[in-house]
């Protein structure tokens, strides 16, 4: 096994580092000989207005998908784990549930193109219940791309969650509810002083883990937008992206991605401190 | 639990067993030579073209085996800049001319003119020899023309009678045509910026004659462009244009046409076959992009193109593949299955004959020059996603015209200038 | 006492009404879009963008099934995506497991050192990560194998794994493990013994997620892999996706073929999600 451990050790560690190391570089991979401009990439990155945009809208983009994710994760979890329901349509809901995490990005994309299509199916259902007059665009109209590539990582990610929480919800001991029953506390008493603590350590862990996650969503705002109509779904991911391979700028996608990394750091310390205090 | 446990160990085993199928698959014999070959083009044509042919190669140069390895059309750059930068990059590459500048910058792909020296090629034999200063670094196997479809029947339902070919007349005609309560625009205008392809703006200005270029620097800021950028937004503001222009990719475009719900699209000849084949009932014509003028000039086109990887050991018998894929005869069979125009000048494109509308495009591409004015151009993917860029934030109302004209002169000139 | 029990009654079947508009809400908004692949896999691809749209294909053709079904080529991507996403899970779980009993339970020096690490590994995004990785994968002498691919994902999924085991354990009372070395037993016996199938929801939904991250990742399979003998179904996928035109059906058909035993698989092991602790267990 220690073998095994050094490579992944290796493979973990090697390419952090030279991402490190590159972004301290005139442009990489392109150039034969690159020189060591210090932070220069970094200042040249931050005046960029559309950089900082970008910043913004990954900010939006990853909280409200987390935010979204875990409700609804939690929401189904719940709602799958009811003793009300029988067993046999319990299972069958799970397997629907779950449906949104099977598929690979690109065709999550399509699927979602081809029914929010001008042309498509929910254009289609929506007129038919009279609730629109013209055909939305729902990629294409700058005020609303953002929030479509949203829901689309919401729907493709909160199965994350809901499976996770459907196990954390199993390992609540049932004695704690019944005796709270006793003491007559309602299902808001339950739900915020046993199941909420309860789930706690998981639902933080998966949170930290979900925003950073998703603070480098890229295949599917690229391949729904790439990042337009003007850099209306513009974030780091595809900024970065479009630095390294349309713009050939290596260095600068680099130090891009390393603004990147030191946002998820601050988060992970957050949470380093929180099990800390736990001990 | 057990149970499970037992499931799992097997999978894992079954696992284990096709892992150690797959290395053992290196035992070729010595003298043999392997090229590979890496390409979008296997998954283009039907299924088992591109193998045939490189079996007859190989049948013609015995000691000279070929891997053909297939990849996604979408993402050829990036794996070609990867692999470049690695050294792992396939001894022939496919390319095309959007790339092919900033692959020779990275020193990924090999000095063409010096192997076709020592091969003893003469370039003439080809229809055209794109050069960087002075270097050819790619051979184009095949040329596709982009002309303008017509849907006959919408035009004839909308009382066109004769095909447009001045913008005016195209004017009139997308506002005949027109009818969103029935789903019908115009055209399609695919300007997305995560995928450009096709040439649905550009095509306009080149049928008339000009060029955003001059020398290879940006030439924006003339008369002509401003007035294909009214042109365009004048289309746009009227409402010709299908719905989602602003994401919309080259294959919706595609099948917007396919569907019925456009009248005209610019595309491919290679979409002939298509078409037919998913709408068999679709009457459709073919001619050129309509112009100011009306006398067409300029036809916008495409390329599959070859290359040599620089860290390539076999450059020689890579040459030999390259030089057989446009030697008269192979050239006009690739040609034939792919629909496209042949790279070899004495090649005839077997498909022209008998068929009406390969007839009239084959008539339109040679009435008119072939314009590629972003082949060969540093960045050309990324000069694409700024011209698309600045068209959205023009059609958006965002900028002016004389504003969209100094701004793509200006970027452009930051990419064109150091050349 | 009669009337509590009237009042509860009733408040459960309204309980279970609003359940079941809950759940039938929540199925079409999860279960729509998967539908509408698998009808769309069904039609020929002309009618997948007619409008209005059909619901039901007026056209019904299996034609992208067998396309896929009958070559060998293709049936590989499905072999090869199985294999790289067990081997994976399997690998993933042990270490998860291991290390994550560490961290729940041990205190050691650096721990937080350790932590931060296996959190800083993924939050630089891949697409930095891919020139240099690839370079060392070459290094390595791994390219274009499936163990490239196996321990690619296993970087991805391992520090996932060990966070969330180590949250799993957490909510286990340690006083379930402390009985079993009070009885003599070793740490290495509460792990097995004791932790493990207590924590068997948690490691469910942890294999689960493995699995699907080596399932539908795409850009390291196309970066790490050239031969077609080692390309799995996102790549496969991709492939269909080509320069003029895309085959939608088949595309949407392969999608629907390759989440079929996936699907099947969650079935089957998803009963382990409602035998976690027993009430018994946490008395003790």
């Amino acid at each position: 096994m220690s073998p095994t451990l050094l490579v992944m050790l290796v493979m973990m560690a090697v390419p952090v580092v030279m991402v490190f190391t590159y972004s301290t570089l005139s442009n990489v991979i392109m150039e034969r000989e690159p020189e060591f401009v210090g932070l220069a990439n970094y200042a040249t990155l931050l005046s960029d207005p559309i950089f900082r945009k970008a910043l913004g809208q990954t900010a939006i983009f990853t909280v409200t998908s987390v935010v979204f994710h875990l409700l609804l994760g939690l929401a189904f979890a719940l709602m799958l784990n009811s003793t009300l329901l029988p067993r046999l349509a319990s299972s069958l809901f799970r397997v629907v549930y779950i449906l949104p995490w099977v598929f690979t990005a690109s065709i999550v994309v399509i699927l979602w193109q081809l029914m929010l299509n001008p042309n498509g199916v929910i254009n289609y259902m929506l007129e038919t219940l009279n609730l629109i007059s013209t055909k939305v665009e729902w990629f294409s109209n700058p005020d609303l791309a953002l929030g479509t590539v949203i829901f689309i990582n919401v729907w493709a990610g909160y199965p994350f969650f809901m499976v996770s929480l459907l196990a954390g919800l199993q390992g609540i001991p049932k004695d704690l509810y019944e005796a709270a029953e006793i003491d007559g506390a309602g299902w808001r008493d339950r739900f915020f002083n046993i199941t909420i603590p309860q789930l706690f350590p998981i639902i933080i862990a998966m949170a930290m883990l979900d925003f950073i996650w998703n603070l480098q969503q890229f295949p599917i705002i690229f391949l729904a937008t790439g990042g337009g109509p003007l850099n209306a779904t513009e974030t780091i991911a595809t900024y970065t992206y479009n630095l390294a391979f349309s713009k050939r700028e290596f260095a600068m996608a680099s130090a891009s991605g390393v603004v990147l990394f030191l946002i998820s750091a601050i988060v992970a310390l957050f949470y380093v401190r929180h099990q800390k205090a736990r001990d | 639990m057990n149970r499970r446990l037992a499931a799992l160990v097997t999978a894992g085993a079954a696992a284990a067993l096709v892992l150690a199928g797959c290395s053992s698959d290196d035992g070729s014999s010595d003298d043999t030579v392997t090229l590979d070959f890496s390409q979008w083009w296997e998954v283009e044509l039907s299924e088992g073209v591109m193998r045939g042919l490189m079996d007859r190669f190989e049948e013609e140069h015995p000691g000279v085996e070929v891997n053909l390895i297939s990849n996604p059309y979408s993402a050829t750059v990036d794996l070609q800049t990867s692999a470049a930068a690695t050294g792992t990059l396939a001894d022939i590459v496919a390319i095309n001319g959007a790339s092919v500048y900033d692959l020779q910058d990275q020193g990924a792909i090999a000095d063409l003119s010096a192997l076709m020296d020592d091969a003893g090629f003469d370039p003439a034999q080809l229809v055209s020899n794109d050069q960087i200063d002075g270097v050819t670094y790619m051979v184009r196997a095949l040329n596709f023309a982009y002309p303008m479809y017509y849907n006959t029947d919408l035009l004839e339902a909308a009382g066109v009678t004769e095909l447009p070919t001045t913008w005016e007349e195209f004017d009139a005609a997308a506002a005949a045509v027109t009818d969103p309560s029935s789903n019908v625009y115009a055209w399609s205008l695919p300007i997305n910026v995560q995928s450009p392809a096709g040439f649905d703006s550009q095509s306009w200005l080149w049928a008339s004659g000009n060029r955003m270029l001059e020398d290879r620097q940006p030439n924006f800021e003339t008369p002509e462009i401003a007035e294909w950028l009214e042109f365009l937004k004048a289309q746009y503001d009227a409402g010709y244009v299908t719905p989602g222009a602003f994401t919309q990719q080259e294959q919706q475009k595609v099948e917007e046409f396919t569907a019925g719900r456009n009248a005209f699209l610019i595309g491919s000849l290679a979409h002939v076959a298509g078409i037919r084949e998913a709408n068999p009932d679709l009457n459709f014509s073919i001619g050129s992009v309509p112009s100011v003028s009306g006398e067409p000039s300029g036809i916008a086109g495409a390329s599959w193109g070859l290359g040599i990887a620089e860290n390539s050991e076999h450059k020689e018998e890579a040459w030999q593949l390259i030089e057989w894929l446009v030697s008269e005869d192979i050239n006009s069979e690739l040609a034939g299955e792919a629909t496209g125009f042949p790279g070899n000048a004495s090649s005839v494109p077997g498909f022209v004959e008998g068929d009406e509308l390969y007839e009239l495009a084959f008539e339109v591409y040679q009435s008119s020059e072939f314009v590629t004015e972003l082949e060969g151009l540093p960045l050309a993917l990324d000069l694409n996603r700024n011209l698309n860029e600045n068209l959205v934030r023009l059609l958006q109302g965002e900028a002016t015209v004389p504003e969209t004209q100094a701004s793509l002169q200006e970027y452009w000139n930051g990419v064109l200038s150091g050349e | 006492m009669a009337v509590t029990a009237r009042t509860r009654g009733r408040s459960q079947v309204g309980q279970r009404i609003g359940l079941w508009i809950g759940l039938t809400l929540g199925a079409v908004f999860a279960g729509f879009p998967a539908l509408w692949m698998l009808l769309s896999s069904i039609k020929p691809n002309t009618e997948i963008f007619q409008f209005p749209p059909t619901f039901l294909p007026e056209t019904f053709t299996l034609s992208a099934y067998t396309d896929i079904l009958t070559s060998s080529e293709k049936l590989r991507f499905f072999l090869n995506s199985y294999a790289v996403a067990s081997a994976v899970v399997l690998l993933t779980l042990f270490a998860g497991i291991m290390a994550g009993y560490a961290l729940s339970r041990f205190t050691f020096p650096l721990k937080s050192l350790v932590n931060t690490v296996v959190i800083s590994v993924q939050a630089v995004p891949p697409i930095t990560l891919l020139i240099p990785y690839f370079g060392l994968v070459v290094w390595l002498k791994l390219y274009d194998s499936l163990w490239a691919l196996i321990l690619t994902y296993m970087v991805a999924t391992i520090p996932y794994a060990i966070l969330m085991m180590t949250g799993y354990f957490n909510t286990i009372p340690k006083e379930l493990d402390e009985a079993v070395k009070v009885d003599g037993g070793s740490s290495m016996r509460a792990l097995w013994q004791v932790l493990v199938p207590t924590a068997r929801p948690g490691i469910v939904s942890v294999g689960a997620y493995t699995f699907m991250v080596a399932w539908n990742e795409f850009l390291f399979a196309l970066t790490l892999t050239q031969s077609r003998s080692n390309r799995t179904v996102p790549v496969g996928i991709q492939l269909l996706m080509g320069e003029h035109s895309f085959k939608w059906s088949e595309m949407m058909a392969m999608s629907v073929l390759g989440c079929l035993p996936v699907l099947v698989l969650f079935l089957f092991f998803q009963r382990q999600f409602v035998s976690g602790i027993t009430a018994g267990a946490v008395k003790a």
